[in-house]
């Protein structure tokens, strides 16, 4: 589930990373469809997902308000 | 009273014809002929011991003496002694089932899982970090070790507080601190209930609902919590998944085995063991076109959430699936579960099969599921439904109605759904209710009650409260209620919400009825709550969300649990059917209002479906008063002509 990034050239000619697109490629198809915590694939997709998707209480972050 | 009357559902009707005919006798039929006794309806019966029993009625006016017990207890004391009580049972429902779950699960993490297995790593590092457990040098096999020991010790801990405690918002942990009512250990609370109730103990009503209040949450913020999330381990966290309800998922050509009670450590195996070749053949063998599992009560929402299994019925269907005359055996474990299947059982060629050593029914067949040889066991109660195929009386008598559903929507899921993979996020959600296209949020839950019209209050009241934009999250029997009322599918959106809760569910691909599982499971909506509030912007605590919850056709002690724990968590509540704290007014009046000021939310009684939804509605707008929202809009997008239009003004 690594981002993806694209090169770019900025204002000042010099190459930078963007982030391209963040959606999910295709349409979802088949038995499995919406299983999706399937698409996490090993251990650093999974605790990278629940920093982030599930920092509600596992991210970094404190409550908002 | 008619069957038309009895219930809004096709298929109840005309089951209860049916039961008319061939002379069997029903719920329905003994509500009608047993009313319910006025003083124990309204908790003032009190039999802890025995200079009693005392029935005590509140002061009349022209009464002098408040009238009290032989040992003086007052009409308060009473009546909080025994809400007290059903909570404590209903706690101890969910939580033995929870307890049960972690005892399979502490197996399985010892590699004698015998069938079961870790399903789900992600709610397992999830579990894991919960218990402050180092996630990153461990492999999973060492944290399942290190959860089951420590998911066991919850219910047997004596001091400090339960670990899921910690996923409430800050300030409504905090609220719970300082009012002396976090939970120490899951038994611990429910023994020390039953020991306050005693004859001579706690005689203080605000006392006694204190700790009705820590005990609610040892089995919200506790045991249905563990059970909710070590079945997701082991099973898998629910994902969407289409599937079918009411009697007629029942069919007349095949095995019907239909799977009642809670515990889902049966009936995942039930559904296992049909996918065996010798079972296939067996089935085959005595003359069917293959095995139907189909669930009554909260099993039946748990094998429906991971696997899609058909719902037979709700609660007050169990003995009208057995009518049908097509059910080769009704496989039940705990809870939910009447006593008069067996005797409905022995008037058609139902097998009654009885299964934990806890709930045990007399004329029934008992088959005991061993948990280390689960496989084996759940293929001797197939092979016994199946052998009993060919022994049917009569020629089944099926209702034809079944209904689409999709169900599946952990709350994992629903952030999933609202943001995908790489957002998943609450904020769409927060950002349609700050915008008002979402009214705010109800849960809608519990049981049937043959005291009131089966199914109607359930479907009128989220029928109610989806055409006014609230999003409804539901689970139980209410759930299946309103399933089989089609509003469980994303098109009833269109037809059945209002224009704002409608846009969002289109545009997210979601029912306006969100089913969240079975009775364990509505620790999952304390879970969505806690998320609304972490995410930002709808104030700082689930008791500031534009949020209520409702049990409109309640009759189990464990939807008091589940009411209590939801109001000890900052949410309006409100009950249907009866109220069982009205002889006493001074703790009704506690529990309907001073009690917000202790606890920030409070409870609410209401039979009519139609009034309750109004009560609710007013309480989510008053909620968004006080947020500064209820001025909110969705922004006007002019087009051109609009701006030409203006300009010429
Ligand atoms: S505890 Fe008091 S009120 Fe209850 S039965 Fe005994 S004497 Fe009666
Ligand atoms: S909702 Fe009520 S009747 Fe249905 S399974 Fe749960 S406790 Fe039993």
């Amino acid at each position: 589930m690594s981002d993806n990034f694209e090169k770019k050239e900025n204002y000042a000619g010099e190459h930078v990373d963007v982030l391209g697109a963040t959606y999910e490629e295709g349409k979802p198809t088949g038995k499995g469809i919406g299983r999706w915590a399937h698409k996490l694939e090993d251990k650093d997709d999974i605790l990278y997902y629940l920093r982030t998707a599930e920092r509600y209480w596992y991210g970094q972050e404190g409550e908002k308000s | 009273m008619g069957p038309e009357q009895k219930s809004i559902c096709p298929a109840t009707i005309e089951m209860l014809k049916k039961a008319g005919t061939d002379g069997i006798q029903t719920a329905f039929e003994r509500s009608g002929d047993l009313r319910p006794c006025p003083i124990g309806s309204q908790g003032t019966c009190c039999k802890i011991c025995a200079m009693g029993p005392c029935r005590i009625t509140a002061k009349k006016k022209d009464e002098q003496e408040e009238p009290l017990g032989v040992c003086g207890a007052n009409t308060s004391t009473i009546a909080a002694r025994n809400f007290l009580r059903m909570i404590a049972s209903g706690a101890a429902s969910h939580s033995d089932h929870g307890r049960v779950v972690a005892e399979v699960f502490n197996e399985v993490a010892q590699g004698h899982g015998n069938g079961y297995e870790i399903k789900d790593e992600k709610k397992l590092y999830q579990v894991a970090m919960d218990f402050g457990l180092d996630i990153e040098n461990k492999s999973a096999a060492e944290l399942a070790k290190e959860v089951g020991k420590l998911a066991l010790q919850e219910f047997g801990k004596q001091d400090g507080q339960l670990t899921f405690i910690q996923r409430a918002p800050e300030k409504r942990q905090a609220l719970w601190k300082d009012f002396g009512v976090i939970p120490r250990g899951v038994d611990r609370e429910i023994v020390e209930s039953l020991h306050r109730t005693h004859m001579g103990v706690d005689q203080d009503y605000k006392n006694i609902i204190k700790h009705g209040t820590r005990t609610s949450l040892a089995d919200g913020w506790g045991g249905s919590m563990i059970a909710t999330e070590l079945q997701d381990i082991m099973f898998g966290t629910p994902y969407p998944i289409l599937s079918k309800v009411n009697l007629g998922v029942i069919k007349s050509n095949m095995v019907n085995v239909i799977v009642h009670g809670h515990e889902p450590v049966l009936s995942e195996m039930i559904v296992q063991a049909c996918q065996d070749p010798e079972i296939k053949a067996l089935a085959e063998e005595k003359g069917a076109d293959g095995i139907n599992v189909a669930g009554i009560c909260c099993t039946a929402n748990e094998i429906l959430m991971r696997h899609g299994i058909p719902l037979a019925g709700n609660f007050l269907q169990q003995e009208l699936a057995i009518i049908t005359g097509a059910v080769d055996a009704m496989v039940v474990d705990v809870q939910c579960i009447m006593q008069s299947l067996s005797s409905v059982a022995a008037c058609y060629h139902t097998k009654l099969i009885t299964t934990s050593p806890r709930a045990k029914i007399a004329g029934a067949q008992h088959m005991e599921f061993i948990e280390h040889e689960p496989l084996e066991s759940a293929k001797a109660i197939l092979k016994e439904a199946i052998e009993n195929f060919p022994n049917r009386k009569v020629k089944p008598h099926i209702p034809k109605d079944e209904v689409d559903l999709v169900a599946g929507f952990s709350h994992e899921t629903v952030n999933y759904l609202l943001g995908g993979l790489f957002r998943a996020s609450y904020k769409p959600l927060n950002d349609n209710i700050i915008n008002g296209r979402i009214r705010g949020v109800a849960g809608v839950v519990g049981c049937n009650n043959p005291r009131v019209v089966h199914d109607n209050a359930h479907v009128t009241l989220v029928k109610e409260l989806i055409a006014n934009d609230v999003l409804v999250l539901q689970t139980g029997c209410s759930a299946m209620a309103t399933a089989k009322a089609g509003l469980l599918v994303p098109e009833a959106a269109a037809k059945f919400a209002g224009p704002g809760l409608a846009e969002v569910c289109e545009t997210v691909g979601i029912p306006p009825v969100i089913h969240m599982g079975s009775c364990v499971d509505n620790s999952r909506i304390l879970m969505a709550a806690t998320a609304l509030v972490k995410e930002g912007g709808l104030g700082e605590d689930i008791s500031d969300l534009p949020v209520a919850g409702a049990a409109p056709e309640w009759m189990s002690e464990k939807a008091v649990a589940i009411g209590h724990y939801f109001v000890s968590s900052g949410v309006y509540t409100v009950f249907g059917v009866s109220w069982p704290t009205l002889g006493s007014e001074e703790l009704t009046n506690y529990l309907f209002d001073s009690i917000g000021k202790d606890l920030g939310g409070k409870w609410a009684y209401e039979p009519d479906p139609e009034k309750m939804a109004q009560m609710m509605i007013n309480h989510i707008d008053e909620k968004r008063k006080a947020l500064g929202i209820d001025k909110a809009r969705e922004r006007v997008l002019y087009d051109m002509d609009m701006r030409r239009e203006l300009e010429t003004q």
